[in-house]
């Protein structure tokens, strides 16, 4: 079985919150983006946009290759 | 007088050159509170309607509050209020740095100018001894130059000034106010009224300490937010990257506005993030009076064909966008110079680089040609032609007289079909935060009294999801439950009644957003702890939301009386259309028909006739402002 190698890189004020970045998961099998945020303990409050490689997706999309996902902080005003 | 006040008002007739001291009763600052709210006030008794902004009648207000000046954190902030030159609506801009708290310190909580005097002058107040100054050897001088004479005039260098510069005197109608050459009351051409006026500058200098009820209560909380802002992610962030933050997210996106707003995808927006202003531009990091998140940035450039003074500061977002991507410009160094000469000449960077973009566009269009422009190839991405630009605004010389005016009164003279490449609501341009990702930001953009405005409440993004700081937070103001940042229902209307009413409040305080959840860590309990502590009131969330509500409603009067309606309650066409290129591609267009709705819904909230947009009379006499029904009819 081929193992998934999910790279999670964070922006912004992730990176000093969550105090690590790229983090690596293994998978088996496909998975959606809500249980690696939950299995990399991200809480999907702090999380704004997903990108997978190039393209923006939700929390409920299935990831099912080996790829990077970048997390971006929420935006505020100013 | 109540703790935290001066209890004296300054009132300013610079055509008389008269001036006399207003003590007000207690139950007047327990009502209006300071800042934008005491601003108004003074507007709507003092001020006949329809009065043109660059007259004598209109007033220039100069507001702190209660809590500027107090040593906690984020509370440097002060209002300057006036009919706007840009809008022909209630003008306001609020500004940190020093100015607010040594004003409080000379004595005085507020200024009230009206009247122009007829040579240039500038006003010294020294703990509390009013002079009028004269200042013809200060007009046509930039803001740097200025400071550095009057400094030296009154031979005291912790002398605070707020002054206008050039643009300011030659009545740009997007001329800001500046003090100490980094703080700016930006938006809504402040400093036109203040050059109509022939008032160059406010210089201040105060010793009196502004007396606390309970000092050491309001030294302990303070003590405890300030652990809390250095070891928080969300204030770090603020100071690490400062609102440069979100640069990195809208241009990976495909929302960073671009090319005046005709797509969100700026290819080269890596030269444009936080982290490259970082290695590249920035010097250092500033604060405001007695604030340890220091969010300001400060760059130096000195190259031989480029020199950036970091007297002036350096760019935010807003100016990085407006500036940059908006003109189709990636090079950092050239909009920090921009940034620089809109800092020495006083004018609003979102405006100016608006104007500048549809001007651009114009050009592409073939809407103006190099007859127009004196020479110049105005096309998008040409950084010379961007300075140039700034530079002709400023001094109202050839196209820039006429981009001076705003983008909306120059595409009226212009014609040929260039309104629609103007993007303003109330004629303001729009700042650069897309709404379609986040359209509370909208309803706020369409509502706000002052114009398209992207502080007037906080984000949807703070409020998104069950963990969300804001709902974390600010459950004592019944935020219970999440919205998503792209709802347009009830849920979102309700949510942002409430947010616009407490940062209506916060303006009114003198608070800085960006020390207060949800934006950074100091907390609704917090707040409300100095609050007591600084008056010695015994006041409630409950009287501040009230406080918060008087004062949109009687910006909304003040509106109302000058002939705004519902229909000047809008967003521009191009956010009613799908996203043009890069990831966002073909998506999140709002919906015309649901935001009007959403509208509607909100004057039914403010307690507005649902048609009208204006305020009913029994919520002007729910709020005290009974004395204000005659004026809308």
């Amino acid at each position: 079985m081929k193992i998934m190698k999910i790279s999670i890189v964070l922006e912004g004020y992730l990176k000093d919150k969550y105090s690590f970045s790229p983090i690596e998961l293994n998978y088996s099998k496909a998975v959606t983006i809500h249980k690696i945020l939950e299995e990399a303990k991200i809480s999907s409050a702090d999380i704004f946009f997903i990108k997978v490689e190039d393209s923006l997706v939700k929390e409920d999309y299935f990831v099912r290759k080996s790829c990077k996902i970048k997390l971006f902080p929420i935006i505020g005003g100013g | 007088m109540s703790y935290g006040y001066t209890g004296s008002i300054l009132h300013l007739d610079l055509s008389s050159k008269k001036y006399w001291i207003e003590h007000p009763p207690e139950t007047f600052y327990r009502t209006y509170w300071g800042g934008r709210a005491l601003g108004l006030y003074y507007m709507l008794k003092e001020m006949k309607p329809k009065t043109d902004p660059l007259s004598p009648d209109n007033l220039l207000i100069f507001a702190p509050s209660v809590l500027t000046g107090t040593p906690a954190p984020a509370m440097p902030r002060y209002t300057v209020c006036a009919k706007s030159s840009l809008t022909g609506a209630e003008g306001e801009a609020e500004a940190g740095g020093w100015w607010g708290p040594e004003l409080k310190k000379a004595g005085l909580d507020a200024i009230i100018t009206k009247g122009a005097s007829t040579t240039p002058v500038y006003l010294w107040i020294n703990d509390g001894k009013v002079e009028i100054k004269a200042a013809t050897h200060l007009w046509g001088k930039d803001t740097g130059t200025t400071q550095k004479i009057i400094k030296e005039e009154l031979a005291d260098d912790k002398v605070r000034i707020a002054q206008i510069g050039p643009a300011g005197e030659n009545l740009v109608r997007f001329a800001n106010i500046v003090n100490e050459l980094k703080h700016f009351n930006g938006r809504n051409g402040l400093g036109a009224v203040m050059g109509s006026k022939k008032l160059k500058a406010i210089a201040v200098r105060g010793t009196k300490p502004i007396e606390l009820y309970n000092k050491e209560r309001v030294s302990q909380v303070t003590k405890e937010i300030t652990k809390r802002v250095m070891e928080n992610p969300l204030s770090r962030d603020l100071r690490e990257l400062g609102t440069l933050a979100v640069v990195r997210p809208f241009y990976e996106a495909g929302c960073l506005p671009s090319y005046n707003w005709t797509t969100g995808y700026f290819k080269e927006g890596e030269n444009l993030t936080a982290e490259t202003y970082n290695k590249t531009i920035l010097k250092k990091t500033i604060g405001c009076y007695a604030c340890p998140i220091r969010c300001k940035r400060v760059v130096e450039i000195n190259e031989s064909d480029l020199q950036v003074d970091p007297s002036y500061g350096g760019p935010e977002y807003e100016t990085i966008t407006s500036l940059g991507s908006s003109c189709g410009i990636s090079d950092l160094k050239y909009i920090a110079k921009a940034n620089e000469l809109c800092n020495k000449y006083t004018m609003d960077t979102i405006s100016t680089g608006m104007a500048i973009a549809f001007a651009m566009q114009c050009f592409q269009e073939g809407l103006l040609t190099k007859e127009d422009t004196g020479g110049i190839e105005l096309t998008f991405s040409n950084k010379e032609a961007m300075l140039k630009m700034v530079e002709k605004i400023a001094h109202r010389d050839g196209l820039g007289d006429l981009l001076a005016e705003g983008s909306y009164l120059a595409a009226q003279k212009i014609g040929k079909g260039s309104e629609k490449f103007i993007h303003q609501v109330k004629k303001q341009e729009i700042p650069m935060h897309d709404p379609r990702l986040k359209i509370g930001v909208g309803l706020q953009y369409a509502l706000a009294d002052y114009g398209a405005d992207h502080m007037k409440a906080a984000h949807d993004t703070y409020f998104k999801d069950k963990d969300s700081y804001g709902i974390k937070e600010m459950k004592g103001l019944g935020i219970l439950e999440p919205v998503s940042p792209t709802d347009i229902g009830q849920n979102k209307v309700t949510l942002f009644k409430i947010l616009d009413t407490y940062w209506s409040l916060l303006d009114t305080l003198g608070v800085c957003d960006f020390g207060y959840v949800p934006r950074s860590v100091g907390t609704m309990e917090e707040l409300l702890e100095i609050i007591c502590s600084t008056t010695g009131w015994k006041t409630t969330w409950f009287e501040f939301m009230k406080v918060g509500e008087r004062s949109i409603n009687m910006a909304r009067v003040f509106n109302c009386r000058e002939g705004f309606t519902t229909k000047d309650d809008t967003l521009p066409e191009v956010f009613y259309q799908n996203f043009k290129g890069g990831p966002l591609e073909g998506k999140f267009a709002i919906n015309k028909e649901d935001f009007e709705k959403a509208l509607k819904l909100r004057y039914e909230l403010m307690g507005w006739n649902p048609d009208s947009g204006i305020p009913t009379s029994a919520k002007l006499i729910e709020l005290g402002l009974d004395w204000l029904i005659e004026e809308i009819g």
